[in-house]
């Protein structure tokens, strides 16, 4: 009986652990934005269908939504949904996607402001977030990044 | 199969504390995401993480539940069988 109650304790302790882990961990995976680089991207880009298609991959994945562009790489791994839901779309227009939820209802408040953190800029217009926070283009095998 | 039975029991116990505070904590989540009060993810984030904890605790639990449920029934079952209604008079 008295092993039992230990057993239930401990049990009970480790559950309260790991949703407190789950809380405060949550802030270490969201897209903050990245530390300065040395390779800066090119602020000049303007964000047209054709640049945001470059960016198709889980290595680096641009999503346009309702006429604005996102860059969603850092989120992927963080998506309630999966990254799998997000990858499907990246590099093309992917509105009615995020609007109906992938026809499973609508997104959330907290996904909205979610998405708002992650905010290039408009579609046809030049790239207005801080260059240090885009996910550069994956590079294809023989490139060096600084040629 | 009394002695799956007994395991059954003996599991079923040690997990009930651990499934109430695995269930409060999925319920306040909840309660806090359908009325919106999760303006940063962040709860939606632990609902999501625990809901796998949740479930196989309480898959566990349904199981030996169900276990310990039937099987006294099959005993009872096994050790009266139902009269012979078709011949009373039969020996």
């Amino acid at each position: 009986m008295k092993n039992e109650i230990i057993f239930q304790l401990v049990g009970t302790a480790i559950i309260i652990i790991l949703a407190l882990y789950f809380f405060f961990s949550f802030h270490a995976f969201s897209p903050l934005p990245a530390p300065p680089s040395s390779n800066q991207t090119n602020l000049n880009i303007v964000l047209t269908a054709k640049e945001i298609a470059k960016h198709a991959t889980g290595a680096s994945c641009w999503l346009l939504i309702s006429g604005k562009v996102y860059d969603a790489t850092s989120y992927l791994p963080i998506h309630p949904g999966g990254a799998a839901n997000i990858t499907n779309f990246c590099g093309t227009d992917a509105t009615q996607a995020f609007l109906t939820k992938g026809g499973r209802g609508s997104h959330s408040a907290a996904a909205t402001n979610v998405l708002s953190s992650l905010y290039l800029g408009d579609l046809n217009k030049k790239i207005t977030k801080n260059s240090a926070n885009i996910s550069p283009l994956p590079l294809r095998g023989g490139e060096n990044e600084d040629e | 199969m009394s002695k799956l039975f007994l395991w059954c029991k003996k599991i079923h116990r040690l997990l009930v504390l651990i499934i109430v505070a695995s269930t409060l904590i999925m319920a306040a989540t909840g309660i806090l995401m359908k009325y919106q009060l999760d303006a940063t993810g962040q709860i939606r984030y632990v609902h999501n993480q625990m809901s796998i904890i949740f479930t196989v605790l309480l898959s566990v639990m349904a199981a030996t539940g169900l276990f310990m449920y039937f099987f006294p029934l099959l005993i009872k079952r096994k050790n009266n069988p139902k009269p012979n209604i078709e011949n009373p008079h039969s020996p």
